[in-house]
């Protein structure tokens, strides 16, 4: 393989990049890039991938480590490198999620953690503070010397806090209640007590990768050499935990590091975001800073409205410029007020129509956003459309589920067995089984041979055990489970583990199939016709509805934002920053027209029952002040 | 990155208990012929081989167990592990090595425990089935384990090792037999292409090739006889085939391309004497391996200078038996070459070999000795131990296996303490039809100092062994000390202590056994006439038993034993000997005389040699004479050439005949 000079590196596939997009490309120092939305952030680490790789800069057989929050984004990240500059080369490209890379080292070196805070090796994983309060309180049965009543008089936030970001060893010192906790709740989580097993959270992971790392020095060493280049995606959401581990591990090291990001949409606050990542990097790994202003999603119109409300999150924002292959396009905000959200309802489902049916946008390209709750918020307006011939589904419900390798797997699947265009699935599907098989594709033609004899032989069943189904909705339920049971069996239930080792433990792989197997069962007795069904699982027919936290990193053609309300933002005052920055996030999704509405009454969820209650913006007036500074239509609407 | 450990299950020689081999960046095989060498070897050829053809198990490989009815076997299975460790990680000065060698593998390296370096497990897993085929159904994958050594895994601690990854390590076989340049030239060789192919070849380069390959053509096809053969092959070809595809035959170079020029390069050497290139073909089989050898090395380190990186981060290479076609006064740059490999960070060398020359040059420490057990017919692996590497015992017989070699392929060993035992015991194997070099028989004086160290050595590798020691009657250390030495010995080295020490009190009624302090005692005990009784009848003859082969020159050593016994010819090597005052004419003179002579036979001021004759107080004067005063190997080789093989082996001591006895024994017990 010949290397390319970095003077004769071009984009791949004739991409041309802003200026300020190239030097972020090629630079060789520790940059932290502002991305705003629309910047091609993707395309952009892509791009930097392509050139680091193809200049040997890069240099075999180092890696590239990007880093990013969620599996799909991962997913996309690597994809879109394996596209751009070829297999061969996107082998030295790692993308994993910050949960995979310290779970990956915790498991494999789980031996090297001291006894006192090694876990077993097949440990659980919970995600709920309420089972660590459970756990602390269940199974700390030592008595505290001076607060025996110490369960009722802790903060469990603190506690909870303190577990994910202590530094380990924790030592008690006597004075401070926490510690005393802390060491005891991290020995009965890591070892199992009674019937419970040892049990992690995911904080609790990046903490030990930490440790481990800092008591085995030769591990650190060899993580800086694997890797030459390293990338944070959506650095706005790295939490303490992650950013402390990227330090123990590259600072001061060779290894060069890119953070992208956008401060604007920092919305995950919550889930422990840092509020100063961006300035902790900058002067940490004393890094240069890169402003991409081009948008390549949005409108003038709407890029107009963004950078408004950018001025006001952040003074220092510089103004996103339309790129030009939008700059003929208009653009269209407005805000809509009604009486009541049944009347929302109608007129949004109305307008939705006339969007499909009149302008000829795809029912996947418009997107319901709401701040939370969607099953109330979005119920009406689901039922409206519904009687407009026109479907449309909470979206969480699927997006996770399609996102896992083994539901794509089976889709991929019956792809083969009942679709047309099957070129993809079947090299993805040959792919996974020369992969789990370890064949050497240089040396094993006659084995690869008969691997996809034996794979065409069970499409060919596959496709008869489809056409077959009943129609009874529970019969065709275990029908669909046979089958899907049938084509893990072809590949090896072992196997599959052995490749995604997240599915080995625990229910979560039956979990998901069985999800799986309910949405495929309505899905196809919706249209008895395969390739409309895997379409319609898949939302090509549907509206999507989701949360704005949801909606990150999407893009549609349309926006509709439910219930711009005081409800709706019901923390806005003690959180404006982030609110602002959600709403941000929301207003950036749409490419051609977004809507916010407001309804006098609404249906909304409170203390566990579904109650209307009247609706008001006073709370958020400074939301209104600035679409009304940007000079948004606000309409009154009564029907 | 070093293969530090090779594990066998089930292949060929090696047995479904598993037998683990230690490799160092140099390591040397040695052992009887069949006794599992090459089949390790195959074992990391198996797992690293360069071609796919080398990797692929055969029916053969599969170990069939001992005492099971072959055609009973419906399935077997094999496997074969190497466990590679980073060493270059520890240090950051050799991150240049690490970049290199780390990340192909980061994702699959495991440690066992807190501070261990991360290493990497690397498993071929091998399974014969039994179909209507004489050769059966064979599978193989190559895996890597990625739970630490020692841990339970499961299938899903499998992954399995990409082509790519694979390839990172790279095997380089030399055979020992048959076509030394043709293998040669195929270690090499290799390297050879794998730098030339990873050369940047211009786009076009075919292309050029083709247009510079023309007026060859031209020239070639202008000549009139090829031109003839040319329209010959076209029209007989046209006669048969009729159709358009095909249809023009054309004769020309073939090496048109990159691919086929690059496979057909070779070395030549100017000048020579007839004005001609000679071929590397031409030099003589020595040269030929050496020159070989040599561009191994070389073009290792010029890969990276080269092609700008090492295209396998290691390369191993294994040879068998250097020695082969090589005169014996180049093998010492045969092995600084080899050893020049070994150096290098990603390079690594195991050699087997036969030759005393050879493994000499390997350091103790990498040495491994293989051999069958009878009972199973599988190949047991021993590493040369050694003590302690703080104590002094240590370098001593660090130094002392490296200067006798031969241990290694011996079937017996004899222990001797000095130059003399290395003359005179061969000549008195040979009196006795017995000839060292035909049975395998060394004979090493390593019996004196540390010689426990050698027994465990020797127990080890399960080489059968007599020890020759003097037993220094009245010298100091020597007597009752020597044999409490002696037993001291034997306990450290596992013998049953309870036999060993059984005494009888109370003329033969009570049975005991010494403590330790009794045994201390040892060094206490007087000479007198009962002692020496008990030392002569029961100690010196329980040490000769079996299960010691613990033999003594006595009273005080070989020298001694040998004048006492062949007095005229060992005093006929010397012109003039001592002048003995006559004993009645002048006693004075003649007790001055004798006495000194016992004082500097027995290395001690205070000696008075009560334990020994008059007639022994005599010779220790000559004695002093033959082999204090001059080297005692001629007084031997010269007084032997005195004696004749039948007085040799009629006249010999008794110590000697026993000693021959029991090598008998041992030989023919292991014919």
């Amino acid at each position: 393989m010949s290397y390319l000079k970095p003077e004769d590196w071009v984009p791949a596939d004739g991409f041309t990049l802003e200026p300020a997009a190239e030097i972020a490309v090629k630079n060789e120092m520790n940059n932290l890039i502002l991305a705003g939305p629309g910047a091609g952030k993707t395309e952009l680490l892509a791009q930097r991938a392509c050139f680091l790789l193809q200049t040997n800069l890069c240099p075999t057989p180092q890696k590239i480590l990007a880093i990013s929050f969620k599996t799909d984004a991962a997913e996309n990240l690597k994809k879109r490198v394996e596209l751009r500059c070829g297999k061969e080369l996107a082998a030295r490209f790692e993308s994993r999620t910050f949960d995979s890379f310290g779970k990956q080292l915790l498991d494999r070196f789980r031996l090297g953690i001291p006894i006192q805070y090694r876990p077993e090796k097949d440990y659980s994983i919970i995600f709920n503070q309420r089972e660590i309060r459970d756990i602390a309180t269940g199974y700390i049965t030592e008595r505290h010397p001076n607060r025996p009543n110490w369960q009722h008089e802790i903060n469990f936030n603190i506690l909870y806090k303190r577990l994910a970001e202590e530094n380990l060893p924790i030592f008690e010192d006597g004075q401070d209640i926490y510690t005393w906790i802390l060491v005891r709740l991290w020995d009965i989580l890591v070892h199992g007590r009674g019937k419970l097993q040892s049990t992690l959270t995911f904080p609790m992971i990046s903490k030990l990768a930490d440790y481990l790392l800092q008591v085995n020095p030769m591990i650190k060493r060899a993580l800086q050499l694997t890797y030459s280049h390293v990338f944070l995606d959506e650095f706005q959401d790295t939490t303490n935990l992650q950013y402390e581990l990227v330090k123990t591990i590259f600072l001061g090291t060779s290894t060069l590091l890119t953070s992208v990001g956008d401060d604007k949409q920092r919305i995950m606050g919550w889930a422990g975001a840092l509020s100063d990542s961006f300035e902790r990097f900058n002067r940490d790994f004393n890094a240069g800073q890169i402003d991409l202003t081009q948008n390549h999603r949005s409108a003038p119109r709407l890029i107009e409205i963004q950078n408004v409300l950018a001025k006001i999150i952040n003074q220092n924002a510089t103004d996103a410029r339309v790129s030009s292959q939008n700059s003929d396009q208009e653009g269209l905000c407005q805000v809509w007020n009604f009486q009541t959200h049944l009347d929302e309802a109608t007129f949004v489902a109305m307008s939705i129509a006339s969007r499909i049916r009149q302008e000829n946008v795809s029912p996947r390209d418009i997107c319901i956003i709401v701040k939370q709750q969607e099953h109330i918020y979005g119920n009406a307006v689901i039922n409206e459309l519904e009687r407009l011939g026109i479907h449309a589904r909470i979206e969480k419900e699927y997006q996770d589920l399609i996102a896992e390798e083994s539901v794509q797997l089976i889709i991929d699947f019956i792809i083969l067995a009942t679709g047309e265009k099957t070129h993809d699935s079947w090299i993805k599907i040959s792919e996974i089984l020369v992969f789990v098989n370890g064949y050497d594709l240089e040396h094993d033609h006659i084995k690869i041979l008969k691997m996809e004899t034996d794979l065409n032989d069970r499409i060919l069943q596959l496709r008869v055990e489809l056409k077959q189904l009943p129609y009874d909705e529970e019969l065709c339920k275990q029908g669909i489970n046979e089958i899907i049971k049938g084509i893990f069996d072809f590949i090896g239930l072992e196997r599959l583990f052995r490749l995604h080792p997240k599915y080995a433990s625990g229910t979560y792989f039956s979990q998901t199939i069985k999800e799986a197997v309910e949405k495929l069962t309505i899905a196809y007795l919706k249209h008895l016709d395969w390739n409309r069904s895997i379409s319609d699982f898949l939302g090509v027919f549907s509206i999507p509805i989701m949360t704005i936290h949801k909606s990150k990193g999407l893009e549609y053609d349309t926006v509709i934002f439910l219930g711009l309300e005081d409800d709706a933002f019901w923390s806005f005052n003690s959180q404006t920053l982030s609110d602002m920055c959600a709403f941000f996030v929301a207003l950036s999704r749409a490419k051609q027209q977004c809507f916010f509405t407001f309804s006098a009454s609404r249906e909304t969820l409170r203390f566990g029952e579904i109650q209307v209650r009247k609706q008001s913006n006073t709370t958020i007036s400074s939301l209104y002040q600035l679409l009304q500074n940007a000079n948004v239509d606000i309409k009154d609407i009564s029907l | 990155m070093i293969i530090s450990k090779l594990l066998l299950r089930n292949f060929r020689s090696f047995g479904d208990d598993g037998k683990a081999i230690t490799l160092n960046n140099l390591t040397g095989i040695v052992g009887e012929n069949s006794s599992g060498k090459t089949a390790l070897i195959h074992g990391l050829v198996k797992l690293f081989g360069v071609s796919a053809h080398d990797r692929t198990l055969e029916k053969s490989d599969f170990h069939v167990p001992k005492q099971s009815m072959v055609e009973s076997i419906k399935e077997l299975d094999l496997s074969i592990e190497a466990r590679i460790d980073f060493p270059e990680l520890a240090n950051s000065s050799t991150d240049e090595q690490s970049r290199i060698s780390i990340p192909p593998f980061f994702n699959q390296l495991v440690v066992r425990s807190t501070a261990e370096a991360p290493y990497l497990r690397v498993r071929l897993i091998g399974k014969w089935t039994a179909d209507n085929t004489p050769e059966g159904e064979i599978e193989q994958k190559l895996y890597f384990v990625t739970v630490a050594e020692g841990i339970s895994e499961s299938e899903a601690d499998l992954v399995s090792v990409t082509p790519h990854q694979r390839s990172a390590i790279q095997v380089l076989y030399v055979p020992a037999v048959r076509e030394p340049s043709t293998q040669l030239r195929n270690a090499s060789g290799t390297i050879l292409w794998r730098i030339l192919n990873n050369i940047s070849w211009p786009d076009d380069i075919d292309e050029t090739i083709k247009i510079k390959m023309e007026p060859v053509n031209e020239l070639f096809n202008g000549i009139n006889g090829v031109s003839q053969i040319k329209s010959i092959i076209s029209e007989e070809w046209k006669k048969y085939h009729k159709d358009t595809r095909y249809q023009d035959a054309k004769l020309h170079f073939n090496s048109s391309t990159l691919a086929s020029i690059l496979k057909k390069i070779e070395v030549s050497f100017s000048p020579t004497h007839d004005l001609g290139e000679y071929s590397v073909d031409k030099l003589g089989d020595g040269l030929r391996s050496l020159f070989y050898l040599s561009l191994v090395s070389s073009l290792l380190e010029a890969e990276v200078k080269i092609t700008g990186k090492s295209n396998a981060t290691l390369t191993l290479l294994a040879v068998e038996e250097p020695e082969n076609h090589i005169s014996p006064h180049l093998l010492g740059r045969v092995m600084d070459n080899l050893m020049n490999i070994s150096k290098k960070g990603n390079a690594q060398v195991v050699l087997t070999s036969h030759s005393a020359s050879i493994i000499k040059r390997v350091n103790p420490e990498d040495l491994a000795h293989l051999r069958i057990d009878q009972s199973s017919y599988t190949t047991i692996v021993k590493k040369v131990v050694l003590p302690d590497k703080t104590s002094e015992a240590y370098t001593y017989i660090k130094e002392a296996v490296r200067a006798y070699p031969e241990i290694y392929f011996s079937r017996l060993v004899i222990l001797g303490e000095g130059d003399s035992e290395e003359i005179v015991i061969p000549r008195v194997l040979e009196v006795n039809n017995i000839y060292a070099d035909d049975y395998g028989i060394s004979i090493v004086p390593l019996g004196g100092r540390h010689v426990n160290h050698m027994w465990k050595l020797l127990n080890e590798l399960n080489i059968p062994h007599i020890t020759l020691l003097d037993l220094d009657r009245e010298r100091g250390g020597g007597g009752w000390s020597r044999i409490k030495y002696a037993i001291k010995q034997l306990v450290l080295n596992g013998r049953n202590r309870n036999e060993l020490l059984k005494v009888w009190y109370d003329n033969g009624q009570r049975e005991a056994i010494l403590t330790d302090a009794g045994l201390e005692q040892f060094d206490e005990y007087p000479m007198t006439p009962d002692c020496l009784k008990s030392m002569n009848d029961l100690w010196i003859i329980r040490l000769m038993e079996e299960n010691y082969n613990v033999f003594f020159s006595a009273p005080m050593d070989l020298d001694f034993l040998m004048l006492e016994r062949f007095p005229r010819a060992y005093k006929e090597t010397v012109p003039r000997g001592p002048s003995i005052p006559d004993q009645s004419k002048s006693p004075d003179a003649h007790f001055k005389k004798i006495n000194g002579g016992i004082v500097s036979a027995l290395k001690n001021e205070d000696a008075s040699g009560y334990t020994y004759t008059p007639e022994q107080h005599e010779l220790m004067v000559w004695y002093n004479t033959l082999f204090l005063g001059r080297s005692k190997p001629s007084t031997h080789i010269e007084a032997l050439l005195k004696i004749t093989d039948e007085n040799l082996r009629t006249d010999m001591p008794d110590i000697f005949k026993n000693i021959v006895q029991r090598a008998k024994e041992i030989l023919e017990r292991n014919a």
